[in-house]
């Protein structure tokens, strides 16, 4: 590396015509113009190489007699590339293996000599260019400026490649899944049991595929969440904005914060730990059929932790309001209540709506809480105490600890993560046009 | 007239109720809110208080030639000389436990534990030692007065003469109870008072530095160039709508992204922290976008004017100028950014970083578990001794999000020259 370094401040002093020695960019431009093209084969790189190579040997015929082929390339994989010892293979002519295991390793080293050979020329190759525009007379300050830009709007463009990453993945995927069962079936379905879906039988039972139950739970969960954090958010931020003074807002805001901070993870494991046994209980006592892992837990430790959104968006917006309103309000006799619920309020109720919506579809995608303290199973119930199941839930629960890809069990994750992610994007994209729309500045 | 004015005053002193009402109730609320905190920290160190400490016992072994030879430390039998150990201590106080019965109250990692100690001083092999081995799960919450006999009687059968020698031993001193600093230093393990937290701490660490390299360097092209150096047109347009949409995708789509593309499509290997720092890098780009955004804002038009009026190009006042004045407001959003995906879970869960991990990870390459997830493996496994260790990695994991938050608010003060133009 140092080599290169040095070798493009050389080369590029050597090219320059005329003009001021400015090393730093000759440096910056032939370095960049060797990293760039050796970074992209990096990243072009197939780290599961060994499997085209393993094709490669085996040539069609069959490697290993007696070993699954798919289990035999993970585990030479696993042994040769990634360096970490997994157990036997059992069942295997073991000196077979070892010489299969040797020539692997064999190709695998030739391969990534030629490889690194290979990129050096393709760095050096970019140098050359680098060079070649420099001897045909471009200040280096203008060619290097030009590139660093080019790279920062590769660097922006990330950003939209993300977005458009995970429609992607999650439309190919679910259109997977809508090759196994329908549309209709999957939108409109009333029963959600994928667990009785045995893949080795063949025949696909379609009914077990109805997210409705599923969206029932999420949407309950995530109702009663808001029921405790909508009045709680909402008069914390009067008091913070309306009653409370500085000393005690400069207190009482960042503690609030604090909540904000808190990792799902920890509210999750309070929820199962300690909430709902305790509802738990309380619904056993009030006669209901309660079930340890209930929705009203999940709801209301997910609604404390939706309060600080909820109060922090709040507060924004009413700390948006023009404070002559506010004063203009009280010299006219108002109290303070009065200026807040008749004033402030509906001057801020755009501000407040789009910080509600946003908290709703934070409450709609939270996992963890729910995946720790909610159901598995999903059901139309009214009863807060039965454990009622969430989109994010049954994702966990089909991946997690799943390996193959091409099940409609796993597929249909994708589905569901389809539909959480547009349901969330309308909540957003509902929130953002509430503030765009009525939005007008008081003065 | 006296009417009217008694009227106006009974309706100024309902406004005033209703005011005072207000005023009560909305503190209530924030009153609530912080109840809700205080409650929640209670309960965290509840739980994790019996995972401070873990109990010993005082054990004298032979590590006897006959069972290690010299040559090959490794492979001695280090059961039998645990077991002869137990033998020992049971005919010397006459007792009529069983060395079956006896060797449950010791965690059944003790022959490694001994293995350990011999292979790492091998001097040991030959002489008569004392040694701390930790006891198994259960006897650790016997001992700490968290499991009653009664229910160790009817669960596990235990009998009376087990449950006197214990009582016994305990009396004569050779039951300790020391801090528990080995759940910082061990890796994961089937048995929680032999587990600990370093594998994921360090999956963790791995995750983040990923998680930085991929996201830092990417908010900061993405800043420079959408305001600074091409600041209109509709490339800036999409690239706003587009942050302000990723910020608020629920994190476990991201995982779903991971999981179809990093690890469906590329290749990249599961359970290994650097699809974990990926995916949470792709995470937190939105954050950082925009505090660095709001940081290269507030830095003056001034600035970039005085540089461009001395004659430096566009990108020399944005990098030499610019940049550097945003850099502390960019460096305390980027510390939140990674503080908010230290703590994340969903989207490790479905990359597979919830597996059982062992081994320390070497790489960014390996299989490993991050804290978040080794919380939810804990929690979610059987035995007692594990929700206590959860406890602790809740604190640990908490302990790292304070310190991260004091770093940015160090950044910030200690650097924030600039802004007092802003």
């Amino acid at each position: 590396m140092g080599l290169v370094v040095w070798l493009s401040y050389y080369l590029g002093r050597l090219m320059r015509v005329g003009g001021t020695f400015r090393g730093g960019y000759y440096l910056g431009l032939l370095g960049v113009t060797f990293c760039v093209p050796v970074l992209v084969a990096v990243l072009l790189w197939r780290w599961d190489v060994s499997i085209f190579l393993l094709k490669f040997l085996g040539d069609g015929e069959v490697l290993l007699p007696g070993v699954n082929e798919d289990i035999l390339e993970i585990w030479l994989y696993s042994k040769v590339i990634a360096g970490s010892g997994v157990g036997m293979l059992p069942g295997v002519d073991e000196v077979m293996l070892a010489d299969l295991e040797s020539r692997l390793l064999g190709l695998y080293g030739l391969v990534s000599v030629v490889g690194g050979v290979l990129l050096v020329v393709l760095g050096f190759c970019g140098v050359l260019g680098g060079m070649r525009r420099l001897y045909l007379g471009k200040e280096a300050l203008v060619l290097s400026e030009g590139l660093v830009l080019k790279l920062l709007r590769c660097g922006s463009v990330v950003a939209i490649a993300t977005s458009f990453l995970i429609v992607f993945s999650l439309v190919f995927e679910s259109w997977k899944f809508f090759r196994y069962v329908s549309l209709g079936d999957f939108f409109l379905g009333l029963h959600w049991e994928p667990q009785l879906l045995f893949e080795s039988e063949g025949e696909v039972e379609k009914e077990v595929f109805g997210i409705l139950p599923v969206l029932w739970g999420t949407l309950a969960i995530a109702m009663i969440a808001m029921m405790i954090a909508i009045p709680i958010g909402l008069l914390s931020a009067i008091y913070l904005n309306g009653y409370a003074g500085v000393r005690v807002r400069s207190w009482v805001k960042p503690i609030l914060e604090l909540l904000a901070g808190i990792p799902t993870i920890v509210y999750g494991f309070v929820a199962v730990l300690v909430v709902a046994p305790f509802f738990h209980r309380w619904g056993e006592q009030l006669g209901f059929s309660s079930e340890p892992n209930n929705a009203l837990a999940a709801g209301v430790v997910m609604g404390m932790m939706i309060v600080p959104f909820v109060s922090s968006f709040a507060d924004d917006a009413l700390n948006e309001v023009s404070l002559s309103v506010k004063y203009a309000s009280y010299a006219l006799g108002a109290t303070r209540g009065e200026t807040m619920m008749r004033v402030m309020l509906p001057a801020a109720f755009p501000g407040i709506a789009s910080g509600v919506l946003l908290a709703a579809s934070r409450a709609i995608g939270e996992t963890m809480i729910v995946v720790m303290a909610a159901g598995l199973v999903a059901k139309f119930s009214w009863s807060p105490f039965d454990g009622l199941t969430t989109i994010t839930v049954q994702i966990v629960a089909l991946l997690v600890g799943d390996t193959s890809f091409d099940g409609p069990k796993t597929l249909s994750a994708f589905a569901l993560g389809l539909t959480l992610f547009f349901l969330t994007l309308i909540l957003n994209v509902l929130a953002f046009w509430i503030m765009k729309r009525y939005r007008e500045p008081l003065v | 007239m006296i009417r009217e004015a008694k009227a106006t005053r009974d309706y100024d002193r309902k406004r005033h109720r209703y005011d005072g009402w207000l005023h009560g109730v909305s503190l209530c609320a924030v009153m609530l809110g912080v109840f809700f905190l205080l409650v929640l920290f209670l309960i965290i160190v509840k739980v994790s208080l019996p995972g401070l400490t873990q109990s010993y016992f005082v054990l004298s072994v032979d590590f006897s030639e006959e069972w290690i030879e010299r040559g090959d430390i490794a492979s001695g039998r280090y059961r039998k000389v645990l077991k002869s150990g137990f033998s020992e201590l049971l005919e010397g106080r006459g007792s009529e436990v069983r060395v079956r019965d006896f060797g449950k109250v010791l965690s059944s990692r003790s022959s490694h534990i001994l293995r350990e100690m011999v292979v790492s001083d091998p001097a040991l092999v030959g002489r008569r030692v004392e040694v701390r081995l930790p006891l198994s799960d259960i006897w650790d919450q016997v001992n700490k007065g968290l499991l009653s006999w009664e229910s160790l009687k009817v669960h596990r059968g235990v009998g009376e003469s087990l449950q006197l020698l214990f009582l016994e031993l305990k009396d004569d001193g050779l039951v300790e109870e020391h801090w528990n600093v080995g759940v910082l230093f061990r890796g994961d393990s089937r048995f929680p008072e032999v587990a600990g937290l370093y594998g994921a701490i360090v999956g963790s660490f791995y995750a983040m530095l990923v998680c930085f390299l991929v996201s830092f360097p990417l908010a900061i092209a993405t800043v420079l160039y959408t305001e600074e150096l091409v600041p209109r047109g509709r490339f800036r347009d999409i690239i706003d709508v587009n942050i302000n949409n990723l910020a608020s995708v629920p994190s476990v789509v991201f995982g779903l992204l991971g999981l179809a593309f990093f690890i469906g499509s590329l290749g990249f290997p599961r359970s290994s922290p650097f699809v974990g720092g990926l995916v949470l890098g792709l995470m937190s780009l939105p954050t950082m976008v925009i505090a660095a955004r709001e940081a290269v804002r507030r830095v003056p038009v001034s600035l970039r004017e005085a540089a461009l009026s001395v004659g430096a190009t566009r990108q020399q006042s944005v990098f030499h100028h610019v940049l550097p004045s945003a850099m502390p407001g960019i460096l305390t959003g980027t510390i939140i950014a990674l503080a908010r995906a230290l703590g994340e879970a969903a989207p490790l869960l479905l990359i597979g970083m919830n597996a059982f991990v062992s081994s320390d990870p070497g790489g960014v390459m390996d299989p490993a578990t991050a804290l978040p997830t080794q919380i939810l493996i804990w929690s979610d496994s059987p035995e007692r001794g594990f929700v206590a260790r959860a406890g602790i990695a809740i604190v640990v994991l908490i302990g790292f999000l304070l310190l991260m938050n004091g770093l940015s608010i160090y950044v910030r003060s200690r650097w924030s020259s600039y802004d007092r133009y802003g």
